[in-house]
């Protein structure tokens, strides 16, 4: 299992393949952590209650009060294969899952349902003979066009309209719910970091009503499954097609494509049916003339890169992975054709001509839930990717082949290796490290979840260097507290709110780099700002839709100081976290800490209590619950902002 | 008891006190008078894309200008109802932009037509995109224009370098440099505790755990952010008033120029400002005189004409360009409006600018002389004027460092 060269890893991978196949090494995988993942923790001098809080911090959004004895009764390596495994307790996830409409909704549910293009919907009320274009226009006069208004209000709330920002407000509030509350915590980080890295952003208003498919259907089910099937789910989805502009990319002029290769083929063996074919396709796919259509400068026109440099430059191979322009324009050519169905009203002519057709699958066209392959868009003639010939005369070979190349690319391997130990590691990962998750990623074919094993049984996850070297973003900022006060989240509206105030603008950070991993650019002065102002918030209970009883942890207990305080909630919010130092530094700027806070007649003895009024006693305590909450949620606001708790 | 306590302690709080800024108005004095001062750049970006065709029409193609947009065309400089501003023999302007026409006058406005990107989307996102980014054929750029510019003028010299009166950073501040989104000073602060008494004690502690008890990233912009709280005063800012005869519009575009004239006169180290003015996506009704269109064209003048005068001493320093993603189409819709263009124009004012004139030309208005036969043509690509303002106004020799990949020539705008 040893491989010294990552280059001849791969010659070895396929040797090994070739021979033994794939069956193998996954079974060794597999019978290495029947007994228990080996994990090093020990050797980093923790204890297993450290090593089990380092692990929720990197793996989970934080611990919840009880969490770390939970790992350490069923074991740190079981609790990894738990997640890896799906074999984990339920939660109370569903139910407020199932309060967001939208999640339960098919991809073409979704897209008939949310909209705010007015003028999409007016298309297609027209298409269903509700009104004419010209009674919209109001070129039949002022009377048709209230009518065609009029009508355009019934079919919209017919069908349930609804503005695609709230569905853009339910992925966000899903993400919130998720983090907080899902027993599924791996799978939760995992999405987190593969939705970044395969960005797209509500930013983009034709990809936003996909985004939530995007993650729920595309990218969720596959973070444990092989890095090829994962970029193949998000290359074909149409969140992604739109947002990079692929589903615009048509075949330039000169080209010949897939359709016009099956056609002549078609004249070739009968050409006496071919003039009645060609007609009927003409007039059923309505787009059949590339010709006039690349006249109309609203419709695509031409090669759109986007999608291919971005693929190689952030999803794959990544800066400096050895490819050149040529390549870009290869790859956005072997994609051409990669769509979706078009909006508003031409969306049910395309799908009643080209779903369940005999003739369209001949004629090379894939119809795959929303994802189109457009053969009359493709450029079947040859290109020539990272030196290899993708031959001519083919449809949507052509982009899985160049998926499987760049998925299985060396630089890929390299990129996304130290991608992963940045975002789970540290920000400056060890070679060591990235060697480690290379030769698993070769060994296993990009098996993810074998990387992911290999993260977790890496010394340096454990390493002193490693710990508490993260800044959280603020999704992890607030998840973490939420989790750590064992908030029941009703409604992540206005945690959402929060969380963009401290600079994540979820689901919408509009460039395809995706947000940045390193917390230095995101904890300047008006986010970190935020973050402290969150703490504040958060613990006077003023976040809507949490609801955060400081006293839950207290009993009947008192706090007598700030400093009491602090020391009481430190353990709560940072369970295992050495608090030597915020608690010195906040008890030497609490210089008169024993007299500030209670009355000095909390103080009183027995005897002296024993001569109060029953009145004067009611009065002292009330006073000293007072005090208490105002210590309560001092002490939880400052602690919340404090460095220490923006550290995982 | 314990009140009077924590509030003595407050009292006595050194680590918070304002005593070591001097306060606004000596500030602004300071600001006023003393040596070279900073040069500001503000960029108003207008999203959706401004109709460059309504906002400065050429004189002398009405007839053309008729066909194309029966509902729309404005009635030229001679015209009774609909009136355009002259301006000076070749262009008009939208009588919106009045509050404009006395910096046209006396030589410090100038308007360049033609402007936009060489890459033709007619997607607000993908234009927006090369635009803020600076590298029109590139989605996948770290930063934008405003960061690089940022970091290459003003280190790290200021919490407040780079500003922008949003909520959220725009792509043009996306990068390393510590820009500020923020869309209103007033929220610049820790908000409010359990008891107001015990905030400042609270306060100091948070300050103590990040001088003494973080390191790295979080103890440097601990540092800053405390260091701007204790800069931009609230109490300050709350008592800010514009100067004499400087009447803002109550818009959000009129509130965020306000305050980015506070920012500057307030002397705190402003390099770069960014403010938006959204909902240009005429697509329907877009009117003449009245209607969506002149709403916003208003506002843009009247916002800026505030700011201008607003900021009376400092306006050597200043300048203030606009921009948008694309133009409109030279035709109108059916529904009275105009539909995603190619070209566009822009505004730049400033005491160094070389104004009162329009820059670029536009084609004759016949399908021979259109972009794709329906567009005003791009003929400047926006990073010449970019290039030119932020390298005569800061004085950079390098384009390429704002702008990679881009070598063409400055289009020659500033003294």
């Amino acid at each position: 299992m040893t491989i010294k060269q990552p280059s001849s890893a791969l010659v070895l991978l396929a040797l090994l393949q070739a021979l033994l196949g794939t069956w193998l090494t996954v079974e060794a995988a597999r019978a290495e952590s029947a007994w228990g993942l080996q994990i090093p923790w020990r050797a980093s001098g923790l204890t297993e209650r450290q090593a089990a809080a380092h692990l929720l911090d990197r793996f989970a959004y934080g611990p919840r009060p009880g969490d770390i004895d939970a790992v350490v009764e069923l074991g740190i390596g079981n609790w990894v294969e738990g997640q890896l495994t799906g074999d984990m307790p339920g939660s109370v996830l569903g139910s407020k899952l199932a309060r967001l409409p939208a999640m339960s909704l098919s991809p073409r549910q979704l897209v008939w349902r949310y909209t705010s293009n007015k003028g999409l919907l007016a298309q297609e009320a027209i298409a269903e003979g509700l009104f004419t274009l010209a009674d919209y226009t109001g070129k039949n006069g002022p009377g048709r066009l209230a009518d065609a208004l009029a009508a355009l209000e019934r079919f919209a709330m017919d069908r349930g309209v609804t503005h695609d920002r709230e569905l853009v407000d339910q992925l966000r509030a899903q993400k919130l719910l998720r983090a907080v509350h899902s027993a599924a915590q791996m799978i939760e980080v995992l999405t987190d970091f593969w939705f970044n890295h395969f960005n797209v952003s509500a930013t983009q208003r034709s990809a936003r009503v996909h985004m939530l498919s995007y993650e729920r259907d595309a990218i969720r089910p596959r973070v444990l499954s092989t890095f090829r099937d994962l970029l193949g789910a998000t290359a074909r989805h149409p969140a992604m097609l739109l947002y990079l502009g692929n589903a615009q990319s048509v075949a330039n002029p000169s080209a010949t494509t897939t359709f016009d290769l099956e056609v002549t083929e078609l004249d070739r063996l009968s050409p006496l049916d071919n003039p009645t074919l060609r007609m009927r396709l003409a007039r059923d796919l309505g787009w059949y003339n590339r010709e006039a259509r690349l006249k109309q400068s609203t419709q695509p026109r031409g090669l759109n890169e986007n999608y291919a440099r971005e693929l190689l430059e952030l999803h794959s191979l990544g800066v400096g992975g050895g490819y050149g322009q040529h390549d870009v324009i290869e790859v956005a050519r072997a994609f051409t054709g990669w769509g979706t169905f078009p909006p508003g009203g031409a969306r049910a002519q395309v799908e009643k001509t080209l779903v369940d057709s005999e003739t369209a699958v001949d004629m090379g066209f894939v119809i795959e839930g929303e994802f189109v392959f457009r053969a009359d868009h493709h450029d079947s003639d040859e290109k020539i990717v990272l030196g290899v010939p993708l031959v001519s005369g083919r449809g949507i070979e052509d982009g899985e082949e160049v998926l499987d190349l760049v998925a299985r690319h060396p630089a890929t391997v390299r990129h996304l290796a130290r991608k992963l130990a940045i975002r789970f590691v540290s920000e400056q990962p060890p070679a060591s490290l990235i060697q480690r998750l290379v030769a698993t990623w070769e060994l296993t074919d990009g098996d993810l979840r074998e990387v992911v094993r290999t993260l977790v049984a890496a010394p340096e996850f454990w390493s002193d260097a490693a710990r508490r070297s993260k800044i959280k973003t603020p999704v992890e900022l607030a998840a973490s507290a939420l989790r750590a006060l064992d908030v029941d989240l009703v409604d992540a509206t206005g945690v959402v709110t929060w969380v963009q105030r401290m600079g994540q603008p979820i689901y919408a950070y509009s460039a395809p780099t995706g947000f940045p991993d390193h917390g230095d650019s995101w904890t300047h002065v008006g986010p970190l700002l935020a973050r402290l102002n969150f703490g504040r918030e958060l613990s006077r209970n003023a976040i809507p839709g949490v609801g955060l009883d400081v006293m839950e942890f207290l009993g009947r207990g008192t706090l007598r100081s700030f400093t009491d305080a602090t020391d009481f909630y430190f353990p709560i919010l940072m369970p295992e976290r050495d608090p030597t130092l915020t608690l010195s530094l906040v008890s030497a700027g609490d210089t008169d800490a024993a007299a500030d806070g209670l009355e000095a007649s909390q103080d009183l003895s027995e005897a002296e209590l024993a001569q109060l009024t029953p009145e004067q006693r009611r009065r002292i305590a009330i006073t000293a619950r007072e005090a208490t909450v105002r210590h309560a949620v001092n002490a939880l606001g400052m602690l919340i902002g404090s460095p220490e708790f923006q550290v995982r | 008891m314990w009140t009077r306590r924590a509030f003595l302690k407050t009292g006595s709080l050194a680590l918070y006190s304002l005593g070591v800024e001097p306060r606004f108005l000596d500030r602004v004095a300071l600001a006023a008078t003393e040596g070279p001062r900073p040069k500001i750049l503000v960029s108003i970006f207008l999203r959706g894309a401004m109709d460059g065709l309504m906002a400065v029409p050429p004189l002398g193609q009405e007839k053309a200008l008729r066909q194309f947009r029966p509902r729309l065309a404005m009635g030229g400089a001679r015209s009774e109802a609909d009136r355009v501003l002259d301006l000076e023999g070749q262009f008009g302007l939208h009588p919106a932009f009045s509050p404009l026409l006395p910096y046209w006058q006396d030589g410090r406005l100038a308007i360049v037509h033609g402007v936009g990107s060489p890459n033709p989307t007619r997607s607000h996102f993908d234009a927006q995109d090369y635009m803020e980014t600076g590298t029109p054929w590139r989605k996948g750029t770290q930063s934008g224009w405003l960061n690089r510019l940022s970091e290459r003028v003003s280190g790290h010299s200021s919490q407040f370098a780079a500003v922008s009166l949003t909520p959220e950073l725009p792509r043009s501040l996306y990068g390393a440099y510590p820009a500020l989104a923020i869309s209103d000073l007033a929220d610049l602060k820790l908000s409010r505790l359990h008891d107001h008494l015990d905030r400042a004690a609270v306060e100091e502690h948070l300050e103590l755990l990040y001088d003494k008890g973080a390191g790295g990233a979080l103890r440097a912009h601990g540092s800053d952010m405390f260091e701007a709280l204790r800069v931009l005063s609230q109490q300050e800012f709350k008592a800010y008033r514009a100067r004499r005869g400087s009447h803002y519009p109550s818009t959000r575009l009129g509130q965020s120029l306000m305050q980015i004239a506070y920012l500057i006169r307030a002397g705190v180290g402003l390099r770069v400002a960014c403010a938006e003015s959204d909902g240009w996506d005429t697509h329907v009704g877009q009117g003449k005189i009245g209607g969506p269109f002149a709403l916003r064209a208003r506002d843009l003048a009247r916002s800026i004409a505030a700011f201008w005068s607003d900021i009376e001493p400092f306006q050597e320093n200043v300048v203030v360009l606009t921009m948008t993603e694309f133009g409109r189409t030279v035709r109108e819709n059916g529904s009275s409006g105009t539909d995603h263009g190619h070209g566009s124009c822009l505004f730049a004012l400033g005491n160094q600018v070389d104004g009162g004139r329009v820059y670029g030309n536009l084609p004759t208005l016949d399908s021979e002389g259109l972009f794709e036969g329906r567009d005003l043509p791009v003929t400047t690509d926006f990073r010449a004027v970019f290039s030119e303002v932020a390298g005569k106004l800061f004085g950079l020799a390098d384009d390429s460092e704002i702008f990679p990949g881009w070598s063409g020539p400055r289009h020659p705008l500033l003294w």
